[in-house]
């Protein structure tokens, strides 16, 4: 299919390519080893690395674990469907860059005076819910944590068919070997060995997408080339709201404002504050986020996804929709078209030893996105698994030898989850294929649920108003609602029912009935499933705040003299 | 008790929520229809440079923010304390 048509072809080439790929995994299972040497053995260590990471290591780690294969393949794949406008989403990082200070430093003198170590830890403590409300903390980790695991091993798979499509099973062994090697390290060394590794996965990630960007306007003649084949793009790829119509104002609003709040405030992040040495650490990493990230965002791998429309400009299916042009691949293979790239300019641009050498780093910088998230949601899952359910539901006698082996289990069986579930939705006329076409898809998903926590943070950072039973049935309410208005309730509907198109509306199943009634709704206010989420969530919060018995004063005045 | 935020510091602090709140608005709010045209500005796309513009804008805030608003270890030793006193009375 993709780059790998040049490896047959090129034997000293694909040893390039194979060798850079096999030192990078090596590498990240020796930094495994080491974090595993370095250990000092016991819960804590495992999940926060005695909360002494300094600020380099930190900064690097919540910016790998905020940047997957999102930024690599997902954001040139959606500037290759719809345009300019996507690359304006990349303004979504610097509300994550204030959120890591603004947050950041709250959450983890909270945790570092009273021994947090999942957010569940911090929220139920202060609303003093130890049941219900730790369970639906767990929840959201997990609903959260699965879809973003899912779209790296995707990516892992989508890189693996591209590598070696003469084979018919690369996308599966991609996967396979992606998730195995990830959930390695983790196993070996946890949080030491994920932040490690996530430290060299930024530099390379960092790096790729800066590359990319400088590649594609080289390779179409250098500025002046790339702004002319620019400027001749349709103007669908040059507006709002984009080719496809999806991006329309609100939407962009509150994809920006809410997906960086989810993707802060997700458990691997906020484990990340509690991991911290001390609020300078964090002050830092703030600073360098919102330059760097965005920086290389919109000044790097945006430049692929525009110089892609002008290489291999979109097409149209039989059902008006915009389809990606065949060299790159099916009609919705968008997210490919880097790949498509690097096959194509790279090597007829510097040569094929030097151009598939470069492609071989791009090759090792995709699946250090991939893996660095992939590695801080397993990480996370097992925490809150382990932390939250064994050790307070099942286990709680259990010593810290056995819970640490709990979360390693609970690793492998994360893993194996994900990894079906990409297995079964990469299978022609899935099910599953539908809700997993795109990886940006997948990432809006997972952090619709992750903004649910918000108003919960605010209350306890801030404000100090809300009760147990309000932060309980506001969360109720917003995961029902985000989950309602995002994609996965047609994909089950259509598992069910099958196609309905032919039925009259008030003749089909009340499931349906009900989706028909969320779409309408959808678009008349086009905003974003985590948005109407909140909506809920808030107002609920509130009301049903007004109305019940409050938090202690004397813990209310804890956790103000800790926030302050 | 952490000192008092000065005024200076207070006004500084509501600049810059104010400035970030325009910046989120300008840059990917409804400030969008100002320059939604398939135009160019310098040889690049009208929409990209308005998010460059924006994004310089959001340089300029976090860097002010780090040096003039974020302290650098605000309250370090007086959590250390109180978490001594709470591990104390556990």
């Amino acid at each position: 299919m993709i780059l790998a048509q040049q490896l047959p072809a090129e034997g000293s080439v694909g040893v390039i390519a194979f060798a850079v790929v096999g030192l990078y995994l090596l590498v990240l299972l020796g930094l495994g080893w080491i974090g595993y040497r370095r250990s000092r053995g016991g819960e804590e260590d495992y999940y926060l690395a005695g909360r002494g990471q300094g600020w380099v290591v930190t900064a690097l780690t919540i910016m790998a674990t905020f940047f997957s294969s999102f930024a690599l393949m997902g954001a040139p794949g959606m500037v290759y469907r719809d345009g300019v406008v996507f690359a304006l989403v990349s303004l979504n990082v610097p509300v994550a860059g204030y959120l890591i200070y603004i947050l950041g430093r709250r959450i983890w003198a909270v945790g570092a005076a009273r021994g947090y170590v999942t957010p569940a830890d911090m929220i139920c403590d202060y609303y003093d819910n130890q049941v219900l409300l730790r369970l639906l903390v767990v929840l959201v980790g997990i609903m959260f944590g699965v879809p973003y695991v899912m779209m790296q091993l995707k990516a892992g798979g989508q890189l693996a068919a591209a590598l070696f499509h003469q084979y018919d099973n690369a996308f599966a062994v991609g996967a396979i070997v992606l998730s195995i090697i990830t959930a390695l390290y983790i196993m070996i060394g946890g949080m030491r060995s994920v932040a490690w590794t996530d430290a060299l996965q930024c530099v390379l990630l960092c790096s790729g997408m800066l590359l990319a960007g400088v590649a594609m306007v080289v390779s179409m003649g250098g500025w002046s080339g790339f702004t002319s084949a620019i400027s001749e793009l349709p103007e669908g790829s040059l507006t709002v709201p984009g080719n496809t119509g999806f991006w329309q104002v609100p939407m962009l609003l509150t994809v920006c404002l809410f997906i960086p709040i989810g993707g802060i405030i997700q458990p691997a992040q906020w484990m990340r504050f509690y991991a911290a040495r001390d609020v300078e650490t964090l002050r830092r990493s703030a600073l360098v986020f919102v330059i760097v990230l965005t920086g290389c965002f919109l000044l790097g791998i945006m430049m692929v996804g525009l110089g892609g429309q002008a290489l291999f400009p979109l097409g149209e299916t039989a059902e008006g929709n915009v389809a990606a042009h065949p060299t790159v691949g099916g009609p919705g293979d968008f997210d490919q078209v880097l790949i498509v790239v690097l096959r194509e300019q790279l090597p007829a641009l510097l040569g094929p030893t030097l151009g598939m050498a470069l492609a071989a780093g791009m090759i090792v910088a995709i699946m250090a996105a991939a893996m660095s998230t992939a590695d801080s949601n397993l990480h996370a899952v097992s925490a809150l698994v382990t932390r939250d359910v064994y050790d307070r539901f099942i286990r709680p006698q259990a010593g810290d030898r056995e819970r640490v082996w709990v979360g390693r289990l609970v690793i492998m069986a994360v893993t194996l989850i994900s990894l079906l579930m990409v297995l079964q939705g990469s299978v022609e006329g899935s099910s599953l294929a539908g809700f997993m076409k795109m990886i940006v898809g997948l990432g809006l998903f997972a952090a619709a649920f992750a903004v649910q926590l918000l108003p919960l943070t605010v209350d306890i950072l801030f404000l100090r108003k809300g009760t147990s039973a309000g932060a309980t049935a506001g969360l109720i309410a917003g995961l029902i609602f985000a989950f309602s208005f995002s994609t996965l309730p047609g994909v089950i509907v259509g598992a069910m029912y099958g196609d309905l198109s032919a039925v009259a509306a008030d003749a089909q199943p009340l499931a349906a009935q009900m989706l028909n009634v969320i779409g309408t709704a959808k678009s008349a206010v086009p905003i974003h499933a985590s948005a109407w989420g909140l909506i809920p969530n808030v107002i609920v919060f509130a009301l049903v705040s007004l109305t019940t018995a409050p938090v202690p004063a004397d813990r209310r005045q804890a956790f103000a003299d800790l926030t302050r | 008790m952490p000192p008092t935020p000065s005024p200076q510091r207070r006004t500084l602090s509501t600049a810059l929520v104010i400035a970030v709140a325009v910046a989120m608005l300008m840059g990917v709010g409804p400030g969008i229809y100002l320059v939604n045209r398939p135009d160019s500005f310098l040889g690049i796309p009208l929409l990209y440079a308005w998010g460059l513009l924006w994004y310089a804008v959001h340089v300029v805030i976090v860097v002010t923010a780090y040096c003039c608003l974020w302290p650098a270890n605000p309250q370090g030793d007086r959590v250390s304390e109180i978490g001594d006193q709470d591990q104390e009375s556990a």
